[in-house]
């Protein structure tokens, strides 16, 4: 360790400001980089299952049977759609 | 060999070889950028001229390293969609210009932050940092330009050429502290001749290169992975993985 105290690493001699302030930016552009992937990918398996019981259920629409409404999908499906 | 690059260009394949490449890369690669950032910031000793600003060292190069082997990785793949037509090239070339786009403004702006303490100045018009702002605009071009395409392959192609023209900016890049008479440092580290820069210095810093490189990997991995399940959401594959079928 090359500084003495928290207060000293904290202050670098006047140029912790510069410095902190740096690493700060940095690590939060990394973490956008690294999260808005996963959550694209968790986004889109949902709809795609959103999609699915849709098909599901205008299939069971044509063939005569009333489906079960799923409003949380629906919602969920429109709303992606237009970040898609 | 063959078949391994073979494989590569099968969307299924790729889809789950990255799914594992991720898994381990990603806890290394930020392993590595703790260990290196903790080196770098408390273990280091500070520089002799510039006292402890230099610190911002240890992202700074790393950041614009990876920016700029991560265009020639983007240009590469412009080249390949180009010539072969392969679809994942397009995607690989999509995947990596935000990736690169952020590099570039981490570069950017801790230069910025350096610059105030030690040249009294927050910018120049200098021929090292310009050349930086090109790049960082060249990569928005490519995400915009993949976004105002209706047609995906004629966004690829557009992107394509946009990268490959690009390509020039790079080596002027790297030998403008050279060629210009630049307030911007020249480079510490050589590959060939002494470096100009102390071992407890270095080791840091080459770990943390490493680690923006592992970085690179792990990202631009993860968005081709969003970008396939996208193409292919009609292939039996991803229904298979989105757990239908």
């Amino acid at each position: 360790m090359y500084f003495e105290s928290i207060a000293a690493a904290m202050d670098m001699n006047g140029h912790g400001v510069y410095v902190w302030l740096a690493y700060a930016i940095t690590v939060s552009l990394l973490v956008w980089l690294f999260w808005a992937p996963a959550r694209q990918l968790r986004v889109r398996r949902l709809w795609l299952i959103a999609e699915e019981q849709r098909r599901l259920a205008s299939e069971a629409l044509r063939s005569g049977a009333t489906p079960p409404h799923d409003h949380a999908a629906d919602g969920r499906s429109s709303s992606m759609e237009s970040s898609g | 060999m063959w078949s391994f690059i073979h494989k590569l260009g099968s969307p299924p394949w790729f889809f789950r070889f990255g799914g594992n490449l991720v898994r381990w890369l990603l806890p290394v690669t930020l392993i590595l950028l703790l260990v290196g950032a903790f080196w770098g910031l408390l273990v280091a000793p500070p520089d002799f001229r510039q006292g402890n600003s230099y610190r911002i060292i240890y992202i700074h190069v790393p950041a614009a390293v990876v920016a700029l082997a991560g265009y020639y990785v983007m240009a590469l793949a412009g080249a390949i969609s180009l010539i072969w037509r392969i679809k994942m090239a397009d995607i690989a070339m999509k995947a990596a210009a935000p990736v690169g786009a952020v590099l570039t403004g981490i570069a950017l702006v801790t230069g910025a932050i350096w610059g105030k303490p030690t040249w009294g100045t927050w910018w120049v018009w200098d021929a090292r940092i310009t050349s930086m702002l090109i790049l960082f605009f060249l990569y928005l071009g490519v995400v915009a330009l993949f976004e105002a395409y209706e047609n995906k392959a004629a966004a690829a192609k557009a992107c394509a050429v946009l990268s490959l023209v690009g390509t020039v900016n790079i080596p002027i890049i790297y030998k403008s502290v050279d060629w210009w008479y630049s307030l911007h440092q020249p480079a510490s580290i050589k590959f060939t001749g002494e470096s100009a820069i102390d071992a407890s210095m270095m080791y840091p810093l080459l770990l943390m290169i490493v680690a923006f490189y592992g970085l690179f990997a792990v990202t631009v991995v993860m968005n081709m992975r969003v970008e396939l399940i996208w193409h292919h959401r009609q292939s039996s594959w991803v229904r298979q993985w989105a757990g239908f079928e």
